[in-house]
């Protein structure tokens, strides 16, 4: 059963040609799009009406930080709307503050269209996920399908929807087994490449270290991908 | 550049400043035992020009009485004659063919009335101290078998000169004897005897302080040389010190503890002003090399969304070969700009990183046959030659893997396939030894470190189907900077390829 409720999206992008690009990829009827070009007239949106997700660059015109600053707006308001934010900076920093934000998701400018669609159709359940939920085959890990949220020793792991994605795929292999490059960049959709896979990986390694300091469970295949290791 | 990154330097033994300095002052230790000897020399020349005078002055005397025989009775004409002799520590004698004393004038054992100034008993003191200052002293006797062998050597016509010596052997008087004639028939002889502190002590008390001056003046300059070569090679050390602690691990100038002042405005302060310019210069040039990627990057990335999404809705409309090569090349575009931010992008993750005790065998054996696997059969070989299965390193186990990808992939991209790429694990005492070794062509002699700059790439690989920037050797770099361990490549010695070596210290638990 398809959702027949009308979304508010919100997209905050500060180069209009960008914004109206994005603008045509997400047009769904069920989908009402508010677009602005700085924080300030978002901000000021929040005020009449709050969206449902908010999808906002992290540059804003001269505001380096300005979709940061927006997402700060809308934690004052106390309601879990989800943020996917979209920027060519991919610092580990960056993600983490995004995390930290309340993104769901951090994806890598130039993004692709689809991938942003799918990942919005997702996020409001516009679509039915025909994945069933697979048991994790990893001890220790627990993923929860629902929340798209992951679990280490019962802990949550910090990670976007990408990383979750990513993590997924380790889960449903057995301890030993290679995930390929190309599985990840399936199960995600797309953003992550060839070339920006590693930066991911290490994300991951860290989220599980902060719960699991010693954690050195993912290793590498040389060549062709990942895997995860158990204790010897 | 930093603590243990890359490289074999050229290692030749050196001469440090501060030991050649120590070389310089112990070179300058032996001045004053050459002033020593020096000074021995000459006490013992004055000592004998004295003895020389006393002969001669016998001798006068004899010869007066010889020729003025009038004399014998004018007190008074002798005592001119003789005025410059001092009786209180001095006596003639005269004695007749018998050896009977017929004349005795002055006396020899008045007490001295004053002792030698400090600053010549000093220098007497030392020279004493030599043990040898009189042993070159002639017919040497003691008490009075010295006087009877003299007045019997001029009774039988000799000029003769004797010293007299105590119990202990020093001596304490020296007599000179001449016989005296009376119209060519020997009649006696004459004895003029003299204490031998008199002898010597008015020539050689203004020796005695000349010495001790200039012993002092020498002690003097000899410290002074001592405390300068201290204080310049204590300035060097610190100089170089803060020279070495001017680069962070990764190898980035830091120029805080160049800046520091120097106690005192000379060449060595200006060189410390120099480096300390020279290295800002260096440092505000590789900000702007870092900078420049991300800068560019940042410029880049309207017009690349612009076009990536524009491109994928005209996808949307229409099916075209040409939007596929544009999407392919653009694609590429953005592969130059990732990979241009690479190195930034690592050196701020391995901040977050840290290094834990790695059994290092069993990883590596995993990642070499990951590595083996990967490739057509006979490739690569692997090989582990350790005792010791359990050791460790500090080590972060995936960007070890990480590094190792960078230098597999460099070994596959230049090797030429006439023999396998060679991965070893090698245990030595103290560390471990990961190489990799490809067939290809070889480096150049003198550039074999070059090949871990950034951008930098120094030969031609074989196939050429990615844009190369040389970007993969220089994180291989990082990594190793971030794990302390060296990096270094080098010709095989067969001549036959390339071996990168990557040492890495063994961890011992405490």
């Amino acid at each position: 059963m398809l959702d027949t409720s009308t979304y508010q999206v919100m997209l905050v992008e500060d180069d209009a040609l960008q914004l109206n690009n994005l603008r045509q990829a997400l047009a769904e009827p069920n989908i009402t799009l508010q677009c602005y070009t700085s924080r300030h007239e978002a901000q000021q949106a929040f005020a009449q009406q709050l969206p449902d997700l908010l999808i906002a660059d992290i540059i804003l015109g001269e505001e380096v930080d300005g979709g940061f600053d927006l997402a700060r707006c809308l934690q004052r308001y106390q309601r879990p709307i989800p943020i996917i934010f979209l920027s060519e900076r991919q610092s580990e920093f960056d993600i983490m503050t995004g995390h930290d934000l309340g993104a769901i998701d951090y994806l890598p400018k130039p993004v692709s269209l689809s991938v942003l669609q799918r990942k919005v159709k997702n996020l409001l359940k516009l679509t039915q996920n025909a994945a069933a939920q697979a048991p994790s085959l990893i001890q220790h890990l627990q993923l929860d399908r629902e929340k798209l949220k992951a679990y280490w020793h019962q802990q949550p792991l910090s990670l976007t929807v990408t990383e979750f994605e990513m993590i997924e795929q380790f889960a449903k292999q057995s301890p030993g087994e290679t995930i390929t490059y190309q599985d990840l960049q399936t199960a995600t959709q797309g953003v992550v490449e060839r070339n920006t896979i590693n930066t991911h990986i290490c994300r991951i390694r860290q989220a599980f270290k902060h719960i699991t300091p010693d954690f050195d469970r993912i290793h590498n295949v040389y060549g062709r991908g990942y895997c995860w290791r158990s204790d010897d | 550049m930093g603590a243990a990154i890359v490289g074999v330097a050229m290692t030749k033994p050196t001469l440090s400043i501060r030991r050649r300095f120590v070389i310089l002052f112990l070179m300058l230790s032996f001045l004053p035992f050459l002033a020593y000897r020096f000074a021995l020399d000459l006490h013992q020349v004055l000592l004998q020009n004295q003895a020389d005078l006393h002969l001669q002055t016998v001798q006068n005397l004899a010869l007066i009485l010889e020729t003025r025989p009038q004399l014998w009775g004018q007190t008074s004409a002798v005592g001119e004659l003789i005025s410059h002799i001092d009786f209180t520590r001095s006596s003639i004698w005269i004695v007749n063919q018998q050896g009977q004393t017929t004349y005795v004038m002055g006396d020899l054992f008045t007490p001295q009335q004053q002792p030698l100034p400090w600053t010549a008993q000093i220098s007497q003191f030392l020279i004493k101290l030599s043990g040898d200052s009189f042993t070159f002293l002639p017919s040497m006797k003691p008490g009075d078998s010295a006087e009877k062998f003299t007045i019997e050597q001029a009774l039988n016509g000799q000029i003769y000169q004797h010293y007299r010596t105590d119990q202990a052997s020093n001596p304490i008087s020296l007599m000179s004897a001449a016989p005296i004639y009376q119209q060519g028939e020997r009649v006696g002889a004459l004895i003029y005897e003299q204490t031998f502190d008199t002898l010597f002590s008015h020539t050689l008390e203004q020796f005695y302080h000349l010495l001790t001056l200039a012993g002092f003046l020498l002690a003097l300059v000899l410290l002074g040389i001592l405390l300068y070569a201290r204080s310049l090679s204590l300035r060097i050390l610190r100089l170089r010190e803060d020279v070495k602690q001017s680069f962070t691990p990764y190898g980035q100038p830091d120029i805080t503890k160049l800046v520091r002042a120097e106690p005192y405005e000379d060449e060595i302060s200006e060189l410390r002003r120099a480096i300390s310019k020279m290295l800002s210069r260096l440092a505000n040039y590789e900000r702007y090399l870092k900078q420049l990627p991300r800068t560019l990057r940042h410029e880049l990335h309207n017009p690349i969304n612009r076009l990536s999404a524009s491109l994928e809705l005209l996808e949307q409309q229409q099916a075209n070969p040409q939007l596929m090569q544009a999407r392919q090349a653009l694609e590429q575009l953005e592969h130059i700009i990732q990979q241009l931010s690479e190195a930034s992008s690592l050196e701020q993750s391995l901040l977050s990183h840290r290094r834990q005790p790695l059994k290092i065998v069993s990883r590596l054996r995993a990642y070499f046959d990951s590595v083996v696997q990967s490739q057509p059969s006979g490739v690569v070989s692997a090989q582990i030659e350790v005792n010791h299965p359990q050791l460790s390193v500090l080590a972060e186990g995936f960007l070890l893997e990480q590094l190792l990808d960078k230098l597999i992939d460099n070994a596959l991209e230049f090797n030429d396939y006439r023999c396998p790429v060679r991965l070893r694990l090698i245990e030595t005492t103290q560390c471990v030894l990961i190489e990799v070794i490809n067939c290809g062509p070889l480096l150049p002699i003198g550039f074999e470190q070059h090949i871990f700059e950034g951008m930098v790439s120094i030969r031609t690989p074989d196939k050429h189907q990615q844009t190369h920037l040389g970007i993969g050797l220089y994180l291989a770099k990082l990594i190793a900077a971030f794990h302390q361990a060296e990096l270094s490549a080098f010709n095989s010695a067969d001549q036959s390829g390339v071996c990168v070596r990557l040492k890495l210290p063994i961890f011992r638990a405490e």
